[in-house]
């Protein structure tokens, strides 16, 4: 429980610096980011003049000094105020709420399944050292992680959707089909998902196939391995129940960092695929200077990450005694 | 190898950060210095650095000889656009009529430059931060680590998105700052990590007893002997940068007037070049960036097999062989 509690209040205060740098960032940078937002979207701002003290809070006026925005841009934030998207004209809230759910849909099948394929080829790699698994897959996924999420999605495409023909190439889901919970939708959203978290999958297993090789090596040459064997344990026994189990915790630590890197990776995808999650939303409100917008999904994603961490930090106590009671 | 066996490359995140690494003095065995040399030697004689150093070798020098491999200049469109790849046009041509061998060639020195910048500035603040918090410890050693541990959890793709957005227009320069100041974090918690095993060794405390100022003690005891690690740091940085930079002008945040390998992909997707099946524009791009990261990975590859020889893929008994040869043949190093 202290464990935790300990890890709780790095969060929080984690949280804090995210939110201090999204508050300090427009007004460490040269010039007006206020100004340049009120020229550009002056429609929108006429037509919702209520926007405007939340934005002065959020990119830095010269009518409201710095002690004063601060309080005021974080009491914003926790009541759920992260101010009005300039360049959809609807509330931030309302973005986030309609892209989120395609992003974590996408980042949760692509983690389970890289996990899962990942450590079992680890697995096999440090059983039979040398043999094939360890051999072939092993450099074949150590190469593919080597290649950016962008290329490689761009590489998948073009070879896999548009000359084949086998996935499609765009979108969440096609422009006939009607949103709602039909099996209809749900069988089109799974479609264009494939082609998407096959790349997550390619890019990230090739991680936790490293990780869990390289701690298992180190397992399986314990002495309680040895008395296994000579007991006459089968060998698939001895492999799965007490050399990966001992070895699949410090992989696991690794989500964390898995997770940072898939938000990147996602980012990536998602605009090649024109696949309208939280990572094409960010590219695009950076690029039309919609700066609520990407103040709000940089804050979003941090808390994300933060909440991997938290849930993994959970999952280890309860797995790992050791941690529950240091 | 008995030099490597405090370079642990392989770290554990381990979640109850801060853990007192066992600083046990005399236990560990002499420590030697090692200068960079003999841990480029090393490097050298592992097929899979050696792969990779020469790999990467080669990237660089095609680059700097990029005007003696091609004659055409890679902002001047000169060529039929959308040419396949042929003779003439190695690449083929975009469908602006550049011929995209020459762009790939030229893009190569800006790629490799701002990448190589920014891995400079990001290492000198993960040493410093790194070995000062590991040596001073107390509150110092809290106030780094708690704003690495911050800097590791926020995600730093998003984070230059924003930055860019903020920034009125980001070129070469500003871009390897902005990925410098913003991908220190890990090699500052890996190198804290190592020196803290180093801190309380004899030749720290006889500086620190003689008097030695703290900058001396960090930069000039302490770093010398982690020479081999930092080297390894380098190689791990700067494949972040390569990937980051490109990335990041990949999703239209550089300066798309300047000619780099993530440029050119820009390009490739905002004309479409996709649908039109023109492949050649972004896949020689693509290839040179995944094949100098594969370069590097090859590189980090061979340096954790040094520092933890239980990794190679040689079965045991073969390596065991191979080392009882290497004995007879050369006696000195395989005492080593």
């Amino acid at each position: 429980m202290r464990f935790i509690l300990r890890r709780l209040t790095f969060y929080g205060i984690a949280f804090w610096a995210a939110l201090t740098i999204n508050f300090a960032l427009p007004r460490l940078m040269p010039g007006s980011p206020l100004d340049g937002l009120l020229l550009r979207y002056q429609d929108v701002i006429r037509a919702n003049p209520s926007i405007l003290p939340t934005l002065k809070a959020q990119l830095g006026s010269k009518d409201e000094p710095v002690w004063q925005a601060y309080p005021h841009y974080i009491g914003n934030v926790f009541t759920g105020d992260f101010g009005f998207s300039t360049a959809k004209g609807v509330p931030v809230s309302d973005v986030i709420a309609q892209t989120l759910p395609w992003s974590i849909f996408l980042v949760g099948v692509g983690f389970l399944l890289s996990f899962a394929l990942g450590t079992t080829l680890g697995m096999f790699a440090a059983w039979r050292r040398g043999g094939f698994t360890d051999n072939v897959l092993t450099p074949l996924m150590m190469a593919l992680q080597s290649f950016p999420a962008f290329f490689l999605s761009l590489l998948a495409v073009y070879f896999l959707g548009l000359r084949l023909g086998w996935f499609p190439i765009q979108h969440a889901y096609s422009n006939e089909t009607n949103v709602g919970l039909t099996w209809h939708f749900l069988g089109d959203a799974f479609r264009h998902a494939q082609l998407p978290i096959l790349i997550i999958v390619a890019i990230s297993a090739g991680g936790w196939l490293l990780g869990m090789r390289n701690v298992m090596i180190n397992t399986v040459a314990e002495d309680y391995i040895s008395l296994a064997q000579a007991k006459g344990l089968r060998d698939r026994r001895v492999m799965t129940r007490y050399a990966a189990r001992n070895a699949i915790l410090p992989p696991l630590t690794g989500f964390a960092s898995f997770f940072a890197s898939a938000v990147g990776g996602l980012i990536l995808i998602e605009v090649v695929f024109s696949y309208p999650g939280v990572g094409l939303t960010i590219q695009q409100a950076a690029l039309g200077h919609d700066y609520p917008l990407v103040q709000a999904l940089l804050l979003l994603l941090s808390l994300c990450v933060l909440l991997a961490n938290l849930i993994m930090d959970c999952v280890y106590a309860v797995l790992d005694p050791r941690v529950r009671s240091g | 190898m008995t030099e490597f066996a405090h370079t642990d490359v392989a770290v554990v995140d381990d979640p109850s950060a801060g853990v007192e690494p066992v600083a046990g003095a005399g236990s560990a065995g002499p420590q030697r210095r090692m200068p960079l040399p003999d841990f480029a030697r090393l490097l050298l004689r592992n097929p899979k650095s050696a792969f990779g150093i020469a790999v990467f070798a080669g990237i660089v020098l095609v680059s700097i000889a990029a005007p003696l491999l091609t004659h055409g200049d890679p902002t001047v469109p000169n060529d039929l656009p959308g040419q396949a790849p042929s003779r003439e046009l190695p690449f083929g041509s975009t469908d602006q009529g550049y011929n995209v061998y020459t762009q790939v060639l030229y893009g190569g020195r800006l790629s490799l430059l701002v990448a190589g910048s920014a891995t400079l500035i990001s290492m000198a603040i993960a040493i410093t931060l790194g070995l000062v918090a590991a040596y001073s410890g107390g509150w110092i050693d809290d106030c780094i680590n708690l704003l690495t541990n911050i800097f590791l959890v926020i995600p730093g793709l998003p984070l230059l998105i924003v930055i860019s957005a903020f920034l009125t227009s980001t070129g070469p320069a500003t871009m390897a700052v902005i990925i410098g100041l913003t991908s220190w974090a890990i090699e500052t918690r890996i190198l804290r990590g190592q020196a803290m095993s180093l801190r309380n060794r004899d030749f720290v405390l006889a500086a620190k007893v003689a008097g030695e100022s703290t900058p001396r003690i960090v930069f000039g005891e302490l770093m010398p002997n982690m020479l081999s690690r930092i080297a390894a740091g380098f190689a791990f940085v700067f494949v972040q940068a390569i990937f980051l930079e490109a990335a990041l002008e990949f999703l239209g945040f550089g300066d798309a007037n300047k000619v780099s390998w993530g440029t050119i992909l820009f390009w490739a997707t905002n004309n479409s070049t996709l649908l039109q099946g023109e492949w050649w524009h972004f896949v020689f791009p693509g290839a040179a960036i995944s094949l100098t990261i594969l370069a590097i990975v090859f590189v980090n590859y061979g340096i954790d097999e040094l520092s933890n020889p239980r990794l190679s893929s040689k079965s045991p008994r073969k390596r065991r062989r191979r080392r009882m040869l290497a004995g007879i043949l050369w006696p000195r190093s395989a005492a080593a």
